[in-house]
C-alpha cells in the first residue's frame, strides 16, 4: 500500500507494470522510430507470406515485388542494372529483382530470428526458473553444463551445429537457438533468485499456493523485464548469425534468398555492382539497428534506478 | 593469489571435457558415413566395412570420444578427409594468422573505444558524446562481413598498396609467425574489430558514468584535485575493472568472429580452414577446429579472470582471507 500510495504521489495515475513500461517507452523517440521500422518490416513480412504461400495472395499480389516469381524469375537479359521504375533497387547477376528478393528475405530472416530466440528464451528460460527455484544440487549440475556451452564462440557451436546436421530450416533455428540457451538461463535463474526471496513469494507461501502456482502466477511475471530485454537484443544476434552463416554457404541455401546468402551473391561482382552489396548490407543494419535500439530504449524503460 | 591461480586452472578441465564432449557428439550426429567419405564413391561394400572397423567406428560412442579426447591430449587431431595431412599440423601453422588478426583488431578496437568512451563519458549528452554513441550503436548493428565486403570495394579497389584479400609477410618470426604487412592486415582488422570496438565504447562510457557519480570523485574534486587527475587517477583505475572483462570477452569473441572476417579477406587462418573443410565435409577438421578454438577461448577468459583478480583488490583480499 505504501508503495503505492508514494507513486500516487508522484504520478497521479497509477499504471500496471505494463502500461508504465509503455508509458516510458512513448518518451523515447528513437525507440519508436525504430519500433515503428520493425513493425514495418513485419508487415512486410507477413504480406510475402500471403503473397507466397496463399493461393488468394498468389492472385492479388501477382506482378507486386511480393510476386514470388519476382524472387526466383531469372531474366538473363538484364542483368546487375541500377535502380530503375521497373526495378526500383536494380537486380541481381541473374536478373532478379533486389527488392523483391529483399523483401522475401526479410521474411526467412523475421521468421528464423523469432523462432529460434522464441526457442531459447522457452529452454532457457525453463530451465533457469527450474534451477532458480528448485537451487542446491541440480542448480549446480545444470549451471556447469551452461557454462559448457558458454565456453563455446557461439558462432562456432552455430558452425559445428549445421555442418553436422545440414541447414534445414529447422536445424538452422536449433543451431541459432543452442548457443543463447546458457544466457537466458542465467538471467531468468538470477531473476528467479531474486523474486524468490521476497516477501510476497514468502506470503503466497504462507496462504498454501502450490510450487507450480508460485512459479506460474508469481515468478514467471516477476522476472520477465530482464528477458524482454535480452530476447530483442538476442533477436538482432539471431539476424547476424543467419546472414553470416549464409554467407558461408551454411545457412538459407539459393535460390531461396536470405540476406547473407544475397550477400554472399554480391561478392562475386562486387566490383562491377557495388550498389547491389551496399543496399542488401543496409537493409540488414537498419533492422539490426532498430533491434539494438529497442532494446536499449527497453531496458531504460524498465531499469528500476531509472524510474521516476 | 597461488590457491585462487591453482583453483581456476582446475575448474577449466571438466570445461574443456566437456567442451570436447558437445562438439564430438554433435558432430557424431552427421548422417554420412566418415568411411564412405573416405573411399570416395566407388568403394565396394567390403572396402567400407574394413575401413570402418579400421577407423573405429563400429566402437562404441563412449570408447570413439574416449580415443579422440587421448589422442587429442597427445597432439594428434587425426587425418583429414580430403588431403590426408595432419590436421594438427594444418591448424597449428594457421593459428598464428588468426592471433595476429585479433590482436591487430583488438588494437585498433581499443584504440579507438577507450578514448572515445572516456570523452563521451566526460562530456554526456554533448553532440561528441552522441555522435559517439550512434557510431558505437553502428558498430555493434554491422554484420562484419558487410563492412569488409564494403572496405574492399571502398579503400581495396581504390587504393594501390591495400590488397584486396589474403596475407602478405613482411616479416617471418621463429619460423612460422608471419607478420603481415600493415596494407594487408588493416582492413581486416578494422572489419573484424569494428564490433567490438561498439561494445568497449559502450562498456567504457557507461562504467565511467558510473565512477564519475561516486562519492569519492567529489571528495577528490573537493579537495582541488584538477580535472585531468581526477579522470585518469580516480575515475578511470576503477571504471577500469569491468571494461577489462569486456575486452577479455571480446578477445575471445573475435578469435571465433574471425572465421567471418578471414573468409571475406581470405585470410589464412584456422577459422578460413574450418569453412572450407565443411565446404567439402572433412570432418576431422571441422571437429578439432572448433575443439581447438573454443579451448583458445576457454583459456583466454581464464587469463582474463586471473587478470581481473590481480586488478580488482576486493578478489584479492577475498582469496587472502580463506
Amino acid at each position: 500500500m505504501i508503495k503505492k500510495d508514494k507513486k500516487d504521489a508522484t504520478s497521479k495515475t497509477y499504471r500496471g507494470p505494463w502500461a508504465e513500461l509503455w508509458h516510458r517507452l512513448k518518451k523515447n523517440r528513437l525507440s519508436m522510430l525504430s519500433l515503428f521500422i520493425l513493425a514495418g518490416f513485419m508487415v512486410i513480412s507477413i504480406i510475402s507470406f500471403i503473397a507466397v504461400e496463399t493461393s488468394i495472395g498468389q492472385k492479388i499480389f501477382e506482378g507486386t515485388v511480393f510476386d514470388y516469381q519476382n524472387v526466383v524469375g531469372q531474366n538473363l537479359k538484364r542483368t546487375l542494372e541500377m535502380p530503375s521504375s521497373d526495378h526500383l533497387l536494380g537486380t541481381d547477376s541473374f536478373g532478379r529483382d533486389t527488392l523483391a528478393r529483399l523483401v522475401y528475405g526479410a521474411r526467412i530472416s523475421i521468421t528464423i530470428g523469432l523462432s529460434s530466440v522464441f526457442t531459447s528464451v522457452l529452454i532457457g528460460g525453463s530451465i533457469g526458473a527450474l534451477v532458480g527455484y528448485v537451487g542446491g544440487r541440480v542448480d549446480n549440475i545444470i549451471m556447469r553444463m551452461m557454462d559448457v556451452f558458454l565456453a563455446i564462440p557461439s558462432i562456432l557451436l552455430a558452425i559445428a551445429i549445421v555442418s553436422s546436421l545440414g541447414s534445414a530450416l529447422p536445424f538452422l533455428i536449433l543451431a541459432i537457438a543452442i548457443p543463447s540457451i546458457p544466457g537466458f538461463a542465467r538471467i531468468t535463474r538470477a531473476a528467479v533468485m531474486t523474486i524468490r526471496e521476497q516477501e510476497f513469494i514468502e506470503a503466497a507461501n504462507a496462504i498454501g499456493a502450490s510450487n507450480i502456482r508460485i512459479v506460474l502466477k508469481h515468478i514467471i511475471p516477476n522476472s520477465m523485464a530482464p528477458l524482454i530485454i535480452q530476447s530483442t537484443l538476442s533477436i538482432a544476434g539471431a539476424i547476424l548469425s543467419t546472414a553470416g552463416l549464409s554467407f558461408i554457404g551454411l545457412g538459407v541455401k539459393p535460390p531461396m534468398s536470405e540476406w547473407g546468402n544475397m550477400l554472399s551473391e554480391g561478392k562475386n561482382f562486387i566490383t562491377t555492382d557495388p550498389f547491389f552489396s551496399l543496399i542488401t548490407g543496409l537493409t540488414i543494419v537498419v533492422v539490426i539497428l532498430s533491434l539494438n535500439i529497442l532494446g536499449d530504449g527497453l531496458r531504460d524503460a524498465l531499469d528500476p534506478k531509472l524510474k521516476n | 593469489m597461488g590457491s585462487y591461480i591453482f583453483k581456476r586452472v582446475l575448474a577449466l578441465v571438466p570445461i574443456l571435457i566437456g567442451v570436447s564432449f558437445l562438439v564430438f557428439t554433435i558432430m557424431h550426429l552427421s548422417p554420412g558415413d566418415p568411411a564412405s567419405l573416405v573411399l570416395g564413391e566407388q568403394a565396394t561394400a567390403e572396402q567400407i566395412a574394413q575401413k570402418r572397423e579400421e577407423m573405429g567406428l563400429n566402437d562404441p560412442f563412449l570408447v570413439q570420444y574416449g580415443n579422440y579426447v587421448f589422442k587429442y591430449v597427445q597432439g594428434d587431431f587425426g587425418q583429414s578427409y580430403v588431403s590426408n595431412r595432419d590436421v594438427a599440423t594444418e591448424i597449428l601453422s594457421r593459428f598464428p594468422n588468426t592471433v595476429t588478426l585479433t590482436i591487430a583488431s583488438m588494437i585498433i578496437a581499443i584504440g579507438i573505444a577507450i578514448p572515445t568512451g572516456i570523452i563521451a563519458a566526460t562530456k554526456q549528452y554533448s553532440i561528441t558524446d552522441n555522435v559517439a554513441t550512434v557510431l558505437a550503436l553502428l558498430g555493434v548493428s554491422m554484420p562484419n562481413f558487410w563492412l569488409g565486403l564494403m572496405l574492399i570495394i571502398g579503400i581495396a579497389v581504390p587504393v594501390q598498396f591495400i590488397p584486396t584479400g589474403g596475407m602478405k609477410v613482411a616479416y617471418t618470426l621463429f619460423g612460422n609467425i608471419k607478420i603481415p604487412t600493415l596494407g594487408s592486415i588493416i582492413l581486416p582488422a578494422i572489419t573484424l574489430g569494428t564490433g567490438a570496438a561498439g561494445i568497449i565504447m559502450r562498456m567504457t562510457r557507461s562504467s565511467m558514468l558510473e565512477v564519475v557519480r561516486q562519492d569519492y570523485i567529489r571528495t577528490a574534486r573537493a579537495k582541488g584535485v584538477s580535472e585531468k587527475v581526477v579522470i585518469r587517477k580516480h575515475a578511470l583505475s576503477n571504471a577500469l575493472i569491468p571494461i577489462v572483462t569486456v575486452v577479455g570477452l571480446q578477445f575471445g569473441y573475435l578469435l571465433g568472429g574471425a572465421v567471418l572476417t578471414e573468409s571475406v579477406f581470405s585470410w589464412p587462418g584456422v577459422g578460413r580452414y574450418m569453412v572450407d573443410s565443411i565446404k567439402t565435409r572433412d570432418m576431422p577438421v571441422v571437429i578439432a577446429g572448433v575443439i581447438f578454438m573454443a579451448s583458445v577461448f576457454t583459456i583466454v577468459n581464464l587469463f582474463v579472470d586471473i587478470l581481473y583478480a590481480y586488478i580488482d583488490p576486493r578478489i584479492k583480499a577475498e582469496y587472502k582471507k580463506g
